[in-house]
């Protein structure tokens, strides 16, 4: 279970170290990749740029995408990892700041799993991502084919 | 304990409510006292205190008169404030009498009527005599104002100086006498009615602008000239009459007359004159009203002319209105009355003629009303005091309407037949006298020779009386006859029925008295006449044998027939004054003509021939024939009876008139003599026509279009009496042989050679077994075509005036668009002389471009026949081309062909010029609006991105400063004092209200940006889950909420969900400190009866100071310590109203709750 990579998509650096926390205090201790930006995220996916030759059969267990990313946004990550047998079926949660309903409906629109707005109380936060560990790192059932 | 307070309050509020009830009830009672009198004082509390006014000497009766009184009565104070009202002056200032007392006099007055006011109270106070009144300006309830007299006077009221006013409302009177000068400026602008004055002398001092539209002088032309300038001189007398009657002091004289205009047109007019008066009733002239009756007299001019068809005799007619007065008077009628036409217009009819009527009149008219004619025999009086019988037809004329409108009366003379039944009435009464009074005596016997009857001149000439003759015989009077001789007498008369003889009577005193006896035999009494004529002396016999002369040929002249003398030549030698009156000739002229002259039936060969077969043959004979009037006056249906005077081989011929017998045949034949003047009324010439070709009856409209009489007519050959008897004879054929013709167009040939152009209409007319019997004819006179084209002359004539009062060109072409006469407008305009626009020389004004277009509209217009419109420049007369419309509308001739081109031209240049402009300034409008627009679409996106950066990047650095502070809390704790970590908290609290913030911004915008989409919401369920989700989040507190059911509005339902939730969460936070707490969702009604939602809460409420702050964004009036709460909430609730177009307010007080009010239209 330890090596089920969560990939994180997002490139503020405190939230990343936020979010982490948040998963420490939780418990969950799956690997955690850190995409700073879109294109970040889909080199890792597909195994390109500086994750040239990673063996993209070993895909993470859930992807937590922010939407508000440099260079290509997480709606386009979304669209793209959609369009793509490799990585069609990995969950997704987007994880933003963002209350516009636009965003949630394109997310939702484009696929994605799971929609938490990451609040500004930090205990409200760790309780959003306690319950997001329980449903897609403990009681989701893996897909075949990803990894585990 | 916030509770107990409350309620403290209340009671507060409701004694204090108590209290002020009191005093309006005690204020009201007061008011009622002083009314009815039982208050003899009062104390008016001012801020210079208390005053008292007291009542006592107004007793209870004065002060209920002064009440009721109709004028309006105040009463003031020293200080000006008015202490007392009667009803009237409230109903004046229209303020109830207690909103009146107690204010300010100078309140209720004008600004302007202030100082005139204060100058009348002014003069009250010096005690001056006169001037205690003015007219002053009142402001009264409602803000209008209205003037009144005010009269005041000091009032000795205890020692304090108080003014009484006496207060009259105006405003009737003002109204009335600017009524009264409006009236006048109107008569005075009136085109209709002509107001003229005039000095006593009749010199024009006034002359209104209806005078000079109608009579054509200016008022400056005529005034002091004298009124003589429009009386045309047949009316001078009548007019001078007209003054004389008001000198004599009549105050009104209205009559119908004529007047005479500038140019020279009479005009009819009906006039109202009287006297002006000046202040001391001296006459200082004379004021008329003139009305233009011209076209009302042309209407009934047109009815007296039909009445002039029926002139067909001497008959007297006259049509009269319905007052009675006679408003025609024909020839027949002068001549029957004596009564000329100017003399007997406008009399009332029955009393000029001075009618006796057989019934009551009353009778007659219900009579004529109900069956529209009546029919009886008048008497009238002439003018010189002549009374005759008339037989007088009378018939109704109706409007439109059904109203009667005119009465026709058509009398014919009767006196000479009354005359002549009268006359045999008086021969019976004549012969009682002339047996009493005669010179002869007069003895009735028997056949056995007793008296049985004697007169008094018997008596007289034989000295017995008439006792003492009955008891004799007639033998006891004879000298010398036996009783046998004259019983051999008798016997003789009662065969001979006749005997006279001369004889001797013996008188009673034994004296002879020779006479000549006269016995005839009264058969059916088998008695006999007896007269005895003394003929003893010679004057005596003389004048016996006038007397028996003048019984002749008064016998003669009193018979009702007519009676002639004739030879066997046929030449007339004596007639009797009964013929002369049948035949209109004079005694003379009769005397020297023959029975052939007057003969119509019989030719003279045919009179000879039948005088001789009574001669030789029957001796006597009688039969039907018609006879001459003279002069063209008709023709007389007779009887004549001839006898043949052997002793002188003369005739004696009696001529009854049998038209009366004829006409009564008549009226049965054709079951009314109505049709018959139905016939003759007729404007048409009608007629009727034999198999032959005969005429056979014609009407007076014939008569007059052919200038024969009836007499004349009937029996000639139709066709005759045209210009082309061909045409004509083909036309009765027609009828003949289809049953009818129609508008046959024939020109009739009168007997003076006028020709007279009618449209010949006839159709055949049978017996009742259907045969046919002739041809009715009938002619319309097409003189009315004539009168058509004249109304077309006229029509152009106006034409031609408005041509020149309008400012386009106007023109006339002929049929192809050739200019024929001049056009002085064209001519005006282009500067093109008549020569140079003449046939298609006006082409060349027009653009050299716009030829063609204009040849090509002309020829389609001319093809088509209809009016046509096209746009062409024309060249002015300065060379410059502007654009004009054109229009042309064909003249057509009856055939259906061109006459001639009538239209305008209209410069339409600056009309073309504005429209360019405006569309270039539309043009530029629209640019403008699409740049702003895309200004604001920027504006928009920049927007949108502005919310999308805060909601998304202004959140993260607060979520590191939360999470960090969380972390370190966590971490760090035993690093950290107490201070330490409570600094720890307090910047987490600020970062959590900071991401609240943020997000009421958010949602302010989206609210905001959020479009309305309309549907019927129920608000009282919305409401309903409101609250359940309050109280779900809340159970623990005690809230009272009442919603009303079922309001429902038109709205975007997630905006109202937004509307609600605000208010009702509002209601719930302001309310945490009431137990129980009450909320209240309800509606109610504005003025104009739209629905007004409200929430209603007893809450913490507010200080209503700040209410316009409480819409504002972050505005917040409590702390939030007190009310959690980032005022941002009813900043939302108002956008959301508003953009529904609607409204919101509050109305509170501290601690007294709030209530939201909100329209949502």
């Amino acid at each position: 279970m330890l090596d089920k990579t969560i990939l994180l998509v997002e490139d503020n650096p405190d939230d990343v170290e936020l979010t982490r926390r948040a998963l420490k205090k939780n418990n969950i201790e799956n690997r955690l990749v850190v995409a700073q930006d879109g294109v970040e995220a889909l080199d890792y996916l597909f195994g390109r740029g500086q994750y040239a030759g990673r063996d993209t059969h070993r895909q993470p267990i859930v992807i937590l995408l922010d939407l508000k990313l440099p260079r290509l946004d997480g709606l386009e990550v979304l669209h793209q990892l959609r369009a793509d047998d490799r990585t069609r079926l990995i969950p997704v949660v987007v994880l933003t700041s963002s209350r516009e309903e636009q965003d949630l409906v394109n997310s939702y629109r484009l696929g994605c799993n799971s929609y938490i707005r990451k609040p500004v109380d930090f205990d409200q936060f760790v309780d959003a991502v306690r319950q997001l560990g329980l449903y897609w790192l403990v009681l989701n059932e893996p897909l075949p084919g990803v990894e585990s | 304990m916030a509770g107990t307070s409350e309620t403290d309050g209340m009671v507060e509020c409701r004694r204090e409510n108590e209290r002020l009830r009191q005093r309006l009830q005690e204020a009201e009672q007061t008011l009622r006292a002083i009314r009815e009198g039982e208050v003899d004082s009062l104390v008016v509390r001012t801020p210079l205190g208390n005053r008292i006014f007291t009542l006592v000497d107004a007793q209870s009766p004065y002060r209920s008169f002064v009440e009721n009184m109709a004028h309006g009565v105040v009463g003031l104070g020293p200080d000006g404030v008015v202490v007392y009202c009667n009803r009237s002056f409230s109903t004046i200032i229209r303020t109830p009498a207690e909103r009146v007392m107690g204010a300010k006099w100078r309140s209720f007055l004008t600004p302007e009527s202030v100082a005139e006011c204060d100058r009348l109270f002014q003069r009250v106070r010096a005690k001056v005599e006169e001037g205690l009144s003015a007219e002053l300006v009142l402001r009264v309830g409602d803000g209008t104002c209205v003037p009144v007299s005010v009269s005041a006077h000091a009032l000795p009221v205890g020692n304090l100086p108080t003014v009484g006013l006496v207060v009259t409302d105006l405003t009737r009177p003002r109204q009335v006498e600017e009524a009264y000068k409006l009236l006048a400026r109107m008569l005075d602008e009136s085109r209709e009615i002509m107001v003229i004055d005039m000095s006593p002398d009749g010199a024009i001092t006034g002359w209104n602008k209806g005078a000079e539209y109608t009579y054509g002088y200016k008022a400056s032309e005529v005034i002091g000239r004298p009124i003589s300038v429009i009386i045309p001189p047949d009316r001078a007398d009548q007019f001078a009459g007209v003054l004389e009657r008001l000198r004599r002091g009549d105050t009104e004289v209205h009559y119908d007359t004529t007047r005479l205009c500038k140019d020279g047109q009479l005009r009819t007019v009906s006039v109202v004159i009287g006297p002006l008066k000046d202040a001391s009733g001296q006459v200082v002239g004379y004021g008329s009203v003139t009305r233009d009756v011209t076209e009302r007299k042309k209407a009934e001019e047109s009815l007296r002319e039909q009445a002039e068809l029926l002139a067909l005799s001497h008959d007297a007619i006259l049509v009269l209105d319905p007052a009675d007065r006679i408003t025609y008077w024909n020839k027949g009628a002068e001549a029957l009355y004596g009564w000329a036409r100017e003399e007997a217009l406008g009399q009332p009819a029955h009393t000029l003629l001075r009618t006796t009527f057989p019934l009551p009149v009353g009778e007659i008219h219900a009579t004529l009303l109900r069956q529209g004619y009546w029919n009886g025999e008048l008497l009238h009086v002439t003018r010189d005091g002549r009374p005759i019988a008339v037989d007088s037809r009378w018939s109704l004329r109706r409007d439109e309407q059904g109203n009667p409108a005119a009465v026709m009366e058509i009398n014919s003379d009767v006196t000479a037949r009354k005359q002549a039944e009268e006359a045999a009435r008086l021969q019976a009464e004549c012969y009682a006298t002339l047996l009493a009074t005669t010179p002869d005596g007069f003895l009735l016997t028997d056949l056995d020779g007793n008296l049985l009857d004697a007169n008094d001149t018997y008596c007289r000439m034989s000295g017995y009386s008439r006792d003492e003759l009955l008891h004799l015989r007639v033998a006891d009077l004879e000298w010398r006859e036996t009783r046998e001789e004259v019983a051999d007498r008798s016997l003789k008369v009662t065969q001979s029925q006749f005997d006279r003889f001369e004889s001797l009577h013996r008188r009673k005193d034994g004296s002879v008295l020779p006479v000549e006896v006269s016995i005839a035999y009264w058969k059916s009494r088998g008695q006999l006449l007896v007269f005895v004529r003394d003929i003893g002396e010679r004057i005596r016999a003389a004048e016996a044998a006038r007397i028996q002369a003048e019984c002749y040929t008064a016998l003669l002249a009193a018979t009702p027939d007519g009676f002639w003398l004739t030879d066997v030549d046929g030449n007339l030698l004596d007639v009797n004054d009964t013929y002369c009156q049948m035949s209109g000739h004079s005694r003379d002229e009769l005397l020297r003509s023959r029975i052939a002259d007057h003969e119509l039936v019989f030719t003279p060969e045919g009179v000879i021939e039948r005088l001789h077969q009574i001669a030789t043959a029957t001796r006597f004979d009688r039969f039907e024939t018609r006879l001459y009037r003279k002069g063209g006056g008709g023709v007389l249906e007779v009887e004549v009876s001839i006898a043949y005077l052997q002793s002188k081989d003369q005739f004696v011929t009696f001529i009854r008139d049998i038209a009366e017998r004829n006409r009564a045949e008549e009226a049965l034949r054709r079951a009314s003599a109505y049709t018959r003047s139905l016939i003759e009324a007729s404007l048409d010439p009608l007629g009727t026509v034999d198999a032959e070709g005969k005429i056979t009856d014609v009407n007076a409209a014939t008569e007059r279009m052919t200038g024969y009489d009836r007499a004349r007519l009937i029996g000639t050959h139709f066709v005759d009496h045209f210009t082309d008897p061909e045409k004509a004879r083909s036309g009765i054929e027609q009828v003949f042989s289809k049953g009818e013709t129609r508008d046959l167009e024939l020109d009739a040939r009168s007997r003076d050679g006028q020709i007279t152009t009618v449209l010949f209409n006839g159709s055949v007319y049978r017996d009742e077994g259907g045969r046919v019997l002739g041809v009715f004819a009938a002619a319309r006179d097409i003189t009315a075509r004539k009168r058509a084209e004249e109304r077309l002359r006229l029509s152009e004539e106006r034409y031609r005036s408005l041509a020149m009062a309008t400012t386009q060109i106007v023109w006339t072409t002929g049929p192809e668009g050739k200019a024929v006469a001049e056009q002085p407008y064209w001519e005006e305009y282009t500067g093109q002389t008549v020569d140079e626009d003449r046939e298609f020389g006006w082409l060349d004004a027009v653009h050299p471009d716009d030829r063609d277009l204009t040849m090509n509209a002309w020829k389609a217009a001319c093809q088509a026949r209809r009016t046509f419109r096209f746009e062409c420049r024309i060249r002015r007369r300065d060379g410059a081309y502007r654009l004009f419309a054109n229009c042309g509308v064909p003249m057509l001739n009856p055939d259906g062909t061109i006459r001639e081109w009538v239209g305008t031209c209209n410069d339409i240049t600056d009309v073309r010029e504005a429209e360019a402009a405006i569309r270039k300034l539309n043009a530029e409008l629209e640019r403008r609006v699409e740049e702003r627009t895309a200004q604001l679409e920027v504006a928009n996106k920049e927007l949108e991105s502005f919310a999308y950066s805060v909601s998304h990047d202004l959140r993260a650095p607060l979520r590191t400063v939360d999470g960090f502070s969380q972390a370190l809390l966590e971490d760090c704790a035993e690093r950290l004092d107490g201070q330490g970590k409570d600094y720890l908290c307090r910047i987490r609290k600020a970062s959590l209200r900071m991401a609240g913030l943020i997000d009421d911004i958010l949602h302010l915008s989206r609210t905001t940006r959020a479009e309305v989409n309309r549907s019927r919401v129920n608000l009282s369920e919305v409401a309903r889950s409101v609250v359940a989700a309050l109280r779900e989040h809340e159970p623990q507190r005690r809230v009272d909420v009442s919603i009303a059911d079922n309001l429902t509005a038109v709205a975007d339902p997630p905006l109202i969900q937004v509307v609600l939730e605000n208010l009702l969460n509002n209601a719930w936070k302001f309310t945490s400190k009431r137990d129980p707490a009450r909320i209240e969702f309800g509606c109610t009604r504005d003025d104009e009866g739209r629905p007004v939602y409200f929430v209603r809460d007893n809450g913490a409420g507010f200080d209503m100071r700040y209410a316009d702050r409480l819409f504002g964004a972050f505005q917040r009036l409590h702390r939030s310590e007190d009310y959690p709460g980032n005022g941002i909430g009813l900043a939302t609730v108002k956008r959301i109203v508003h953009k529904h177009g609607g409204r919101i307010w509050a109305e509170a007080a501290v601690d007294q709750g709030a209530t939201f009010y909100f329209i949502l239209p």
